[in-house]
């Protein structure tokens, strides 16, 4: 099997088995901007509304199963897009 | 680490975004029509696996996570500049898709979670590598290294442009952001290892070296 194939699965386990049993806890940063409360300068109105805020696929009530799909929906799109740029730049055939 | 808009000021924002679009202009300029035809997947394959791991926050301390931010990986696996490129779909589609990290934060975060990392990390790894008696032993130690100072530059620039935005002073952000990114970094580190230990396994010939791959001793 081509490494590729293996380094794309692993991103889907991670994304689709792992994901949902991930810490729960804010992140460093997060963290920091609470015990300095100044988590709220970023709490202003999103710039553009996103399709899967924050990681939960909407319509989906179950939440395990909601940032599982959003997890393997995200690892397949990022897969598409770079697997685009990746072609653009692609070394020409002599 | 994905700061969300508000965070810095505008002055932060566009020099940060200034200095990310340098270096990511730059990063095409290098790999355009030079990416070999057999990396072609594997960039795309290390960006979901970038995405991917990056859900997984693991816990650090009392009420604190942390997740990977696999610069370093990029740069190990695909050179700076092609990781660069990497990185930055990551961070902007992460924003985009799902909120995560601000729009006009882009610059900021980029710089911080996909530049550093891939520039300064893929260096330290680069000259660590050599170190150690044995190639694959150095490649796992730098790598390592590179990943945990990676995350706590990343740190250190975040404190400078919230500090510089005028939220607090360099003094009180620091030393809570670098102490616990401390922490995060060796999650990081340890994926890092992980990672490129695992692909040793099957194709080292397709971890990106710019030594002859003949010099890879078991």
């Amino acid at each position: 099997m081509k490494l590729w194939i293996v380094v794309l699965i692993i991103g889907i386990i991670c994304s689709f088995f792992l994901s949902p049993i991930a810490s729960s806890h804010p992140d460093g940063l997060e963290k920091v901007a609470e015990d300095q409360a100044f988590i709220d300068r970023g709490a202003g109105e999103p710039l553009i509304n996103s399709p899967i805020p924050d990681y939960t696929m909407p319509g989906i009530s179950n939440e395990r199963w909601a940032t599982g799909i959003a997890g393997i929906v995200g690892t397949l799109i990022v897969f598409a897009v770079t697997l685009i740029i990746a072609k653009i730049m692609e070394k020409p055939e002599r | 680490m994905h700061a969300p808009d508000g965070f810095f000021s505008p002055a932060v924002n566009v020099v940060s975004g200034a200095v990310s679009l340098g270096v990511i202009l730059y990063s095409f300029k290098k790999t355009f029509k030079n990416l070999e035809k057999y990396r072609v997947y594997m960039m795309a394959a290390v960006g979901a696996f970038i995405f991917a791991a990056q859900m997984l926050n693991f816990t650090v301390s009392a009420g604190t996570s942390g997740h990977f931010l696999g610069g370093v990986t990029a740069g190990i696996m695909l050179g700076p500049w092609a990781g660069t490129i990497v990185m930055t779909t990551v961070v902007v589609l992460q924003a985009i898709i799902f909120q995560d990290g601000g729009i006009i934060a882009l610059g900021p975060n980029i710089l911080n979670m996909g530049i550093w990392g891939t520039l300064i990390g893929y260096y330290i790894y680069a000259s660590l590598k050599g170190t150690a008696t044995n190639l694959k032993l150095g490649m796992y130690f730098g790598a390592f290294v590179a990943s945990w100072v990676a995350v706590m530059l990343a740190a250190f620039f975040c404190s400078l442009q919230l500090a510089i935005s005028g939220v607090l002073s360099l003094g009180e952000l620091l030393p809570p952001m670098l102490s616990v990114h401390a922490k995060i970094g060796i999650g990081e580190g340890l994926i890092s290892a992980l990672f490129i230990f695992f692909l040793m396994l099957f194709e080292p010939q397709l971890v990106w070296h710019d030594v002859k791959f003949e010099e890879i001793k078991v």
